[in-house]
């Protein structure tokens, strides 16, 4: 929980507003399409994750053993997911869905002025105007930001999605 | 009661409705037709006949030997409508259950799977063992049930029929069934080669993708036997593999081809539906197999199954056995089985499928090359999903007549033999081999014959009978 002394409520503030802002401007750039903006967000040695759920209660922790919906472990497996939307030969893309991100409850777990780690909760609305259908995705996030020389970047993101029984499409945009 | 109200207060006779459906599959292929009508992929009686006489009519794959490894260990499933445990009782002997309380009936086991010597209902706590045995009726001797009243009398009810080839375990709701491995025929080779890939068989990666698609099953059924489709669905999956390439990020292709082989892609029909296609593919075009990861993988494989055996293994191979279940193997396995929901709506269950002992380092690679084409996350299969979903759209256009997606292959082959006999040595109802761009559909056809015998089978027996109950 928060420290009471006044130069660690600032530091818990300023890692805090980081987290909050990353997390926006992530979300916003996925909003708008902007794929560059939003691969800019994240370090070039990044972890994408998102498990499945084993059972009713656990999702998979080890993805060398264990199946995940993605697992990248460098932003040039998010670089390919873009490429394909870009070669307008993926039906999925085409069209592709209108989102809404929405992020909260974001909490840091620990700060340093090298790294943000923390959890957060999230909900996409995500129009499909293929069908004219409006549904939602929503999980949790767990995070990793890291202090670099463009400033602070997406280190690590676990996406954990709430539901087992997924729709037929869902890509990054969607989560 | 056999006849179902349809419209405002009209009534099909069974002997009617035999006959419409007769009339959705025109198999003319001797002559170079072959007619499937749209309407079989939209509409609700069709849906209820498919239910009752080809999901409930025959074997359903229902799931691995290897996923109840333990005593009373168990997994849930759907055989057409019903659910179903299968159950490993204490014994190790393997049932299969219906999923449903004796006493009002309630789901017995809500779990996808578990551990379980005794399955209590939450309802009024009647309790079952691994065997299936009712063995205790709750408050039974203040209940003032009759004398004759007795828990020996209501054990779990057991399905029809269950069989297991090779680990992989079938079940039937009806006993008009032949043996499950005459019931495979030829379709059982090519399980063979998926249960050779281990000295101990097979199992699935732990983490089941489940998903459902707004189309009906047979769109499922049908791609994964459609060599024809991937050049352009897969189109943007092939520009990233080139950008992979480019950018050095994948190793060039492979080949595990010897040089007299021919690029290549052909097609088995089996009985009851089953079908299978196959891609020989060269230098430059083949990912790397997790299986050929470790060349004394290869060796151990050729020792125990032989030479013929590994050169299919590293093939890419799409098996469907009917109705319910296809097994593929490109740059990773998957077993797939789906469980029709409505005309209009389907629901998968996917999973990776691997050698059991398999090495840490080449079970990371099959996972990650699953990942990258399977999933409804994955970069090949979305854009499938997404297609059954436009075909479904387009069905809906239920008077546009005829489509022509069953008539490639109908012609003559370059081959007068079949190639491949003697290194499958399999008996097969019917074989097409041609380039890469052939693209066979009458690989279709064993599937949409077995769908009409076996609703045939169905109607003309319930009229049968309807009519001696009215005689």
């Amino acid at each position: 929980m928060l420290d009471q002394k006044p130069d660690a409520l600032t530091a818990d503030i300023r890692a805090a507003r980081i987290a909050e802002q990353v997390l926006a401007m992530e979300g916003r750039f996925l909003d708008l399409q902007d794929w560059d903006a939003w691969l800019d967000l994240y370090a070039p040695d990044c972890t994408y994750w998102v498990p499945i759920w084993m059972d009713e209660d656990t999702a998979t922790t080890d993805p060398q053993s264990q199946m995940s919906l993605i697992y990248h472990t460098s932003r040039t497996g998010l670089e390919e997911r873009v490429l394909r939307i870009r070669t307008r030969k993926s039906v999925t893309a085409m069209p592709l869905p209108r989102t809404v991100h929405m992020v909260s409850n974001i909490l840091v777990v620990s700060q340093s002025d090298t790294e943000i780690e923390g959890t957060a909760a999230w909900n996409v609305q995500h129009y499909d105007p293929r069908v004219g259908k409006r549904t939602s995705n929503c999980g949790h996030y767990e995070f990793t930001l890291a202090n670099t020389a463009g400033g602070w970047k997406i280190a690590r993101k676990k996406v954990i999605l709430l539901d087992d029984m997924l729709p037929a499409v869902i890509d990054f945009y969607g989560l | 009661m056999n006849q179902r109200v349809r419209g405002a207060g009209s009534v099909v006779p069974l002997r009617e409705k035999l006959e419409m459906v007769r009339g959705m599959i025109r198999d003319e292929a001797d002559s170079g037709k072959f007619h499937v009508d749209r309407k079989i992929f939209t509409d609700t009686e069709i849906f209820d006949l498919e239910m009752r006489y080809v999901f409930e009519g025959t074997w359903n794959f229902i799931g691995l030997e290897s996923q109840i490894p333990n005593p009373d260990d168990y997994v849930t499933a759907h055989i057409g409508r019903h659910p179903v445990i299968l159950q490993r009782d204490h014994d190790g002997e393997i049932h299969c259950f219906y999923n449903t309380c004796r006493h009002r009936g309630a789901v017995l086991c809500p779990y996808k799977q578990g551990n379980k010597r005794v399955h209590v209902c939450r309802y009024h706590a009647w309790s079952y063992d691994s065997s299936g045995n009712c063995v205790a009726v709750s408050q039974a001797e203040d209940g003032q049930y009759h004398d004759s009243f007795d828990k020996a009398d209501w054990p779990l009810m057991r399905i029809a029929r269950l069989e297991s080839y090779r680990g992989f375990i079938f079940g039937s709701l009806t006993d008009d069934v032949p043996p499950l491995k005459d019931h495979l025929g030829g379709a059982a080779k090519f399980l063979d080669l998926a249960a050779d890939q281990g000295p101990q068989g097979v199992e699935y990666v732990p983490g089941e993708v489940a998903y459902t698609f707004d189309g009906n099953w047979k769109l499922q059924f049908e791609n994964g036997l459609d060599f024809y489709h991937f050049a352009a669905t897969h189109a943007s999956y092939m520009e990233v593999m080139k950008h992979r390439e480019k950018t050095g990020t994948m190793a060039p292709g492979k080949t595990y081809e010897g040089a007299g082989v021919d690029e290549a892609t052909g097609t088995y029909s089996y009985v009851h539906g089953h079908a299978m296609m196959y891609a020989i593919r060269k230098q430059g075009r083949v990912h790397v197999r997790p299986i050929a990861k470790d060349p004394a993988v290869l060796d151990e494989i050729r020792d125990r199954a032989g030479e013929d055996q590994l050169k299919w293994i590293l093939r890419q191979r799409n098996l469907t056995v009917f109705p319910n279940m296809q097994l593929v193997d490109i740059s990773a396995m998957q077993l797939r089985t789906w469980r029709p929901l409505s005309p209009g709506k389907t629901e998968m269950r996917t999973h990776c499928l691997a050698p059991i002992g398999e090495a840490p380092e080449t079970r990371a690679l099959r996972i990650r090359n699953y990942e990258d084409f399977f999933n409804p996350t994955g970069l090949g299969a979305s854009d499938d999903n997404l297609m059954y979903e436009y075909v479904q759209y387009g069905y809906e256009a239920g008077d546009a007549g005829d489509t022509s997606g069953y008539l490639r292959g109908l012609g003559e082959g370059a081959l007068a033999e079949d190639p491949f006999a003697k290194e499958l040595n399999h008996p097969t109802a019917d074989w097409k081999y041609g380039p890469v761009t052939f693209g066979d559909e009458s690989v279709f056809h064993a599937g949409y014959r077995e769908w009409l015998r076996l609703i045939e089978r169905g109607l003309s027996r319930d009229a049968e009978a309807e009519e001696v109950a009215h005689a």
